[in-house]
């Protein structure tokens, strides 16, 4: 994939200049082929069937200025592949070890070779720490990532793990003679509303259905791989991705730098929710998750966040683009609540380390981050609502269902308050 | 003769409880198993069924895979046994300790037995594979049905089960000591260690006693220990007691320039008391140690690693040699370091 380049001058001082901007966003948006991308007004009026879904941007509604990559989704990092294993099976009351099933497993590679053969630097944060993310210990440690994340339902977080490890050992067993681990970075989220989470029915073959299945390209968003059984906001919510294009220099031979996100969403109170700035949230207040037969459950309340960016970063500063995240989760109206496990992972392909690590590596000027900044803020928001549009209405276990959320009348409340 | 002070040798001068182990603080379990290769660990800090408690950590360079860290780190509170555990079988021991979590509760919550806190101790000398193959789910049942506070096996038991430090076969060791604030008990997992460096209560044995052959530079010398107490610790204090404990380990030369990673987790069984309303509707009654009262925190921390390095010396040094590492010569030891 080739960067497309900016034509204007670009630094961080003029990232306030409203003339740059658009000029630089004006061109990326014809070069940077968006084919999702609409033209504001046209969209909105568009028929749509009841049942379908659609990417944010589908619908017209359009966070922040930077342009989009070619597939608005983590995979516009190169080299960054995606899969997903999607477990839904069963209707009816809940028999923990049958089901039904409503979890899955969504696997990131950071790079076309083996983790572990080609790790990258990483730092992760925790925003609120009611969660899981195996493996932060040797990211901490080292700086680097040499193991896939993986993104599962609570219950399953050991037998992924050792999925991962049986999936690196498999393929590598020679890579682990020595200092190499498999450590794979296993996150969660809750999916007890609607998935058999004491069952754990995310084991190693569903591990390596994703891993070998990650590929480059559109990523499914939605009710797919670890996020088949979540929601947000109180609607059925899952996995969401975006992207950014980030000017990489002061002049257009420097090219972008490309920021991803990959989210698991499942937290939110319907009422805290913004999209876009509208307080939608507050505008919808009906279409609430129905209780089958089921006692009550506690709420799911966790968002995992994983970034990618092909800008050459060191690994406090992927720390920093860890902290930008936050800011995006405030957007949409979330506020990290005490039963969230709320955590992001970022990493960078924009170097070698491990053992063909360069003795001398070229990274970002930390004065030069303010860009990436805001790609990671307007892509993780985008991913988060990408995750709601994407998501369809879900029955699960005991008959509990989460609704979809209503395109229809999401787009009218953006033409309401303005924003369209 | 099979702990330190059965040499008639010591370290510091601060007394032990009663069995100088780890279980001397009330309401601690210690269980072990065996896999094929290797074993698992288990530091059960409570008596009875899954309650939260504070913990903190320390890590030298960051440590190697703990689960349960986010959770450590910004609640600074657990209610899962510990366990040490090889890296490569951290997920297959986290999911039986999920079958302990649920046999609790299948609510998975934070004061039920949830995240369960692996630590990864990456210093067995086996292949990945084998370790990964070798423990699970039946290791972890078996080790919690093994958990007694009446006695703490040594040596090459449970993840001491093939490490080595100093040169000789090391592995699990315990101890405890009693200050005014409280009983500190310690267990460690000993791996690594120069054999020059060895030292007994400051006396520069590893530079005296012949004999001792370092460990080749292939073998990763990772370690990890977890600190137990009864004095009321809050999350940031139990940091520091992990940290300063480690001073310990540094002591008796099992920490050095070489030591690949290790990690210490450290608990108070009394700082938090979620069971016990507080003063408002929606507190719970925490309790803390007063500063002037930590530094002899400390030193039992530290007095108590250092001797429970030993002590997995002296445990291990007639148990059988898994990979042909020699034991300690103990005779000599004790001569060396009493001359």
């Amino acid at each position: 994939m080739t960067r497309p380049r900016p034509q204007s001058e670009y630094s961080d001082r003029l990232l306030d200049r409203d003339l740059s901007r658009r000029r630089f966003l004006g061109l990326s948006l014809t070069a940077a082929a968006l084919p999702l991308a609409c033209a504001p007004g046209t969209t909105g009026s568009r028929s749509r069937g009841a049942g379908e879904r659609a990417r944010l941007r589908d619908l017209g509604i359009v966070i922040g200025d930077l342009p989009t990559g070619p597939y608005n989704a983590i995979t516009d990092v190169a080299g960054v592949r995606v899969g997903h294993t999607t477990l839904i099976r069963g209707y009816g009351p809940l028999v923990i070890g049958q089901g039904p099933v409503r979890t899955g497993v969504t696997a990131i590679l950071p790079r076309s070779d083996p983790p572990w053969r080609r790790p990258v630097f990483a730092a992760d944060l925790t925003i609120n720490g009611n969660g899981e993310f195996t493996g932060l210990g040797p990211v901490r440690r080292t700086g680097v990532l040499g193991g896939p994340i993986l993104l599962t339902d609570t219950g399953s977080v050991g037998r992924v793990h050792d999925g991962g490890v049986q999936w690196a050992l498999a393929r590598d067993a020679d890579a682990f003679d020595g200092e190499v681990r498999p450590d794979p970075v296993v996150g969660e989220t809750w999916a007890d509303f609607l998935n058999d989470t004491v069952g754990r029915h995310v084991g190693s073959v569903e591990v390596a259905r994703a891993l070998t299945s990650a590929a480059a390209g559109p990523v499914a968003e939605g009710c797919v791989g670890g996020g088949t059984g979540m929601r947000a906001f109180q609607f059925k919510a899952g996995i969401g991705t975006a992207s950014r294009l980030v000017p990489a220099g002061p002049d257009d031979a420097d090219g972008a730098w490309r920021v991803g996100v990959l989210v698991q969403a499942n937290f939110g109170s319907r009422h805290h929710m913004i999209v876009n700035g509208v307080p939608v949230g507050r505008e919808i207040v009906d279409l609430l998750p129905e209780r089958g037969t089921a006692t009550a459950v506690p709420p799911g309340n966790s968002l995992l966040i994983v970034i990618a960016t092909d800008a050459p970063l060191l690994p406090i500063q992927l720390q920093r683009l860890c902290r930008r995240a936050t800011l995006a989760m405030g957007r949409t109206g979330a506020v990290s609540t005490h039963g969230s496990g709320d955590l992001a992972i970022a990493f960078s392909t924009g170097n070698e380390t491990g053992p063909a690590a360069a003795e001398s590596l070229q990274v970002m000027h930390t004065s030069r981050m303010s860009w990436l900044h805001t790609g990671v803020v307007e892509a993780t928001e985008e991913a988060i609502l990408n995750s709601l549009t994407a998501a369809s209405t879900m029955e699960g276990r005991d008959g509990n269902t989460i609704h979809a959320l209503p395109l229809d009348r999401l787009t009218d409340l953006m033409h309401r308050f303005g924003r369209q | 003769m099979r702990r330190l002070r059965d040499l008639g040798l010591s370290v510091g001068e601060l007394p032990t409880g009663p069995l100088n182990a780890i279980i001397d603080v009330e309401g601690v379990r210690v269980g072990h198993a065996r896999g094929a290769v290797g074993g698992i660990t288990v530091v059960v800090p409570f008596p009875d069924i899954p309650r939260r408690y504070y913990a903190g950590r320390w890590s030298l360079d960051g440590g190697d895979d703990t689960t349960a860290l986010a959770m450590l780190e910004d609640f600074g509170a657990l209610s899962t046994p510990i366990a040490l555990a090889p890296a490569p079988a951290v997920g297959r021991v986290y999911d039986g300790f999920l079958d302990y979590g649920f046999s609790h509760s299948a609510g998975l919550g934070e004061d039920e037995g949830w995240p369960p806190a692996v630590i990864a101790v990456d210093g067995v000398p086996a292949p990945a594979v084998s370790l990964h193959a070798a423990l699970g789910t039946a290791q972890v049942a078996a080790a919690l049905s093994t958990v007694t506070d009446s006695g703490v096996a040594e040596g090459q038991i449970g993840i001491g089960q093939s490490l080595a430090a100093f040169g000789v076969r090391a592995g699990i060791g315990n101890s405890s000591r009693v200050v005014d604030a409280g009983t500190v008990g310690v267990l460690v997992a000993a791996n690594g260690g120069e054999p020059r460096r060895l030292s007994v209560n400051g006396i520069p044995v590893g530079r005296w006693l012949a004999g001792l052959t370092p460990l080749p530079p292939t073998r990763r010398r990772a370690f990890a220990a977890v600190i137990v107490t009864d004095a009321p610790l809050l999350p940031g204090q139990l940091d520091r007691l992990a940290q300063r404990s480690f001073f310990g380990l540094v002591r008796v030369g099992l920490v050095d320039e070489l030591t690949t990673s290790g990690t210490i987790i450290a608990v108070s069984t009394t700082g938090l008391d979620d069971g016990l309303e507080g003063l408002a509707p929606g507190t719970v009654t925490a309790r803390m140690t007063p500063e002037a009262s930590l530094p002899a925190l400390f030193v039992a921390g530290a007095d108590a690693c250092e001797e429970a390095v030993l002590n997995a010396l002296i445990a291990a040094h007639n148990q059988r040699s898994t990979d042909g590492v020699p034991g300690l010569p103990v005779d000599a030891f004790r001569d060396t370091a009493t001359r």
